[in-house]
């Protein structure tokens, strides 16, 4: 159910400006049809988060689509004409270089990056964040953005994992662990992925799959005689997008 | 001098107790590891026999062998090694090599003395931890199959010191603190919280974020209150459980959990065996609306039941074995 500053709106109402076969619909759809009830202080902010999410997306799909690549973090690889990489293979944006123009180089010149999940996780969401914020906002809020994984992604981005809940949204971050990890390939102890809204989601490295793809992909690489299965997570990691929608202007 | 013969049938000798010869050891500490490399080049035509001997000496420290095995390749000496230094330079080729992905196989297929060798790789090679990216891969491997395959707690502690040098010089962690936690140990925990008292701000950033599971640990932090952040460890390692989660998921992970129905029953909680199979009838069915209530309530009766138990199990036997509703009216009111 959707409320907006406390008073229930009807479905309709909220999704007159958006397709039924669009992002932006599902997840409109899924929180209405919801017996969680998701307080909006207008319109606009539930539109923004809906919004965000089909750019969360998009940005998952293009870099899909690119040449960045899965590298391990001890030989992961960027454009070090904008960004500086760290000892322990993050990326860290260089003094005097606009954010906007270090996040759009990933896709612009993909074939110079390499990392891991869990970063590629974190570069959806700044190249998701160039939709929705102007360039000068985006400039004078990103300044400081490195690259590495959760810890260190912008406090203002208020990422969050919220644990066994039941609805699950398009463009939610979804994880797939695989506990019985063989020790040589610990970088195949799970994969984070973005949940497409089809049924299927992105994991870096891995493509787009659905979940039995992601499952039987992480299964091969379990020790031998290992008994447990690769599973999806009841929990998904999210963005804040209320915070962002309170920041997209001064 | 001993001469003799492994089972692999190299020569080698124990020359640790010849004061007055230089070791190859020596040299790289002392005047590094391209020094080191030039003496093994220059030396080889003019004593080959006696560096292998070098080479195959027990005390020899794995850096060394790690540092030298280009020239081993180049002057095609592998084959005079000794099978513990045959050994570890497969498990070097095992790591590396991307397409190996089964610890069993490949120990199997390619080793003769794993876990002796694996064990000897970290004995003498973790001092050396930090020195490069491939070095501290591999260390990070051997870690980790010590530790997940062999199920070695002996290093423990020495990986926690690891984990933190490289943490205070910036390098990568992720795989040597997953491994660590993959022990499923809490006895790491305590040694963990050893670094809240340090003078690096770095360590204690670090041990608060491993330990973030503790009750306001940031507070406790702040004011200096590392005996409350022991105590805390203190009475709830038996029953904390191990969750799996890690910094690849979130941004906030919760590695370890206190089970609270394992401190309700004062049950050491146990990752391979539940609970439920530990009780009687009557307390399975207890256990069973325990875990119906709500969290507050749970850590309400379990801190109690564990505070009684330890005071006065006869008083606890009787408390345990009455309806939830009256336990709950004592805890509050603590006037058992």
């Amino acid at each position: 159910m959707i409320s907006i500053n406390n008073t229930t709106t009807s479905i309709e109402a909220l999704t007159m400006n958006y397709p039924p076969e669009s992002i932006q619909y599902k997840v409109i759809r899924i929180l209405s049809d919801s017996q969680n009830a998701y307080n909006y202080s207008s319109m606009n902010q539930l539109f923004f988060e809906a919004d965000l999410r089909n750019s969360i997306i998009t940005a998952s799909r293009r870099l899909n689509s690119s040449y960045f690549s899965f590298k391990i973090f001890r030989k992961s690889t960027c454009n070090t004409n904008y960004w500086e990489r760290t000892g322990e293979g993050g990326f860290l944006l260089k003094k005097n270089v606009l954010p906007t123009v270090a996040i759009s180089d990933i896709l612009t010149n993909s074939s110079e990056y390499g990392t891991e999940c869990a970063t590629a996780m974190v570069v959806v969401y700044y190249l998701a964040l160039l939709e929705v914020f102007t360039e000068k906002r985006y400039n004078e809020l990103f300044t400081d953005i490195y690259l590495m994984d959760w810890q260190h992604l912008d406090q203002r981005i208020g990422i969050q994992q919220y644990r066994y809940i039941k609805d699950f949204l398009p463009g939610d971050c979804r994880y797939f662990k695989n506990p019985d990890v063989d020790p040589l390939v610990p970088e195949w102890q799970g994969e984070n992925t973005i949940d497409l809204g089809d049924g299927t989601y992105y994991g870096h490295g891995l493509g787009i799959n659905t979940a039995e793809e992601i499952v039987d992909t992480l299964n091969r690489y379990r020790f031998e005689d290992a008994n447990e299965s690769a599973y999806l997570l009841e929990s998904a990691t999210r963005l804040n997008f209320k915070r962002l929608y309170s920041l997209t202007s001064n | 001098m001993i001469l003799d013969y492994d089972i692999s049938g190299a020569l080698f000798m124990n020359i640790s107790h010849l004061s007055n010869e230089k070791s190859l050891d020596n040299i790289r500490l002392n005047d590094g590891s391209n020094r080191l490399k030039d003496y093994f080049d220059q030396n080889m035509s003019i004593n080959s026999l006696k560096l292998i001997y070098q080479l195959n000496d027990e005390s020899l420290h794995f850096a060394t062998l790690y540092v030298l095995l280009p020239e081993l390749k180049k002057h095609n000496l592998i084959n005079r090694l000794n099978n513990r230094n045959k050994d570890a330079i497969n498990i070097i080729n095992i790591i590396t090599n991307s397409k190996i992905t089964n610890t069993k196989k490949a120990l199997y297929d390619y080793t003769s003395q794993s876990y002796s060798t694996l064990k000897w790789i970290f004995d003498t090679g973790h001092q050396e931890d930090g020195v490069n990216d491939d070095y501290d891969e591999i260390m990070d491997r051997v870690c980790s199959i010590l530790i997940k395959y062999y199920k070695d707690k002996t290093i423990l502690n020495t990986v926690i010191k690891m984990i933190f040098n490289r943490n205070r010089k910036g390098y990568y962690t992720h795989d040597l603190i997953w491994a660590l936690f993959e022990s499923k140990d809490t006895e790491i925990l305590i040694q963990i919280a050893k670094y809240i008292k340090s003078d690096n701000k770095e360590d204690i950033k670090l041990a608060k974020k491993l330990l973030s599971f503790i009750p306001n640990i940031d507070e406790l932090v702040l004011r200096n209150q590392y005996q409350q952040i022991n105590t805390w460890l203190k009475e709830n390692k038996s029953f904390i459980s191990f969750t799996g989660e890690y910094f690849q998921q979130t941004n906030s992970p919760i590695p370890y959990e206190v089970s609270h129905e394992s401190k309700y029953f004062c049950t050491y909680y146990d990752n391979n065996s539940k609970l439920h199979n530990k009780l009687d009838n009557q307390k399975q069915k207890t256990l069973d609306s325990f875990s119906n209530l709500k969290v507050e309530y749970k850590e309400l009766l379990s801190d109690f039941s564990f505070r009684l138990y330890k005071s006065d199990k006869s008083k606890w036997n009787l408390w345990i074995e009455l309806p939830l509703i009256q336990q709950i009216y004592i805890a509050v009111k603590n006037i058992i």
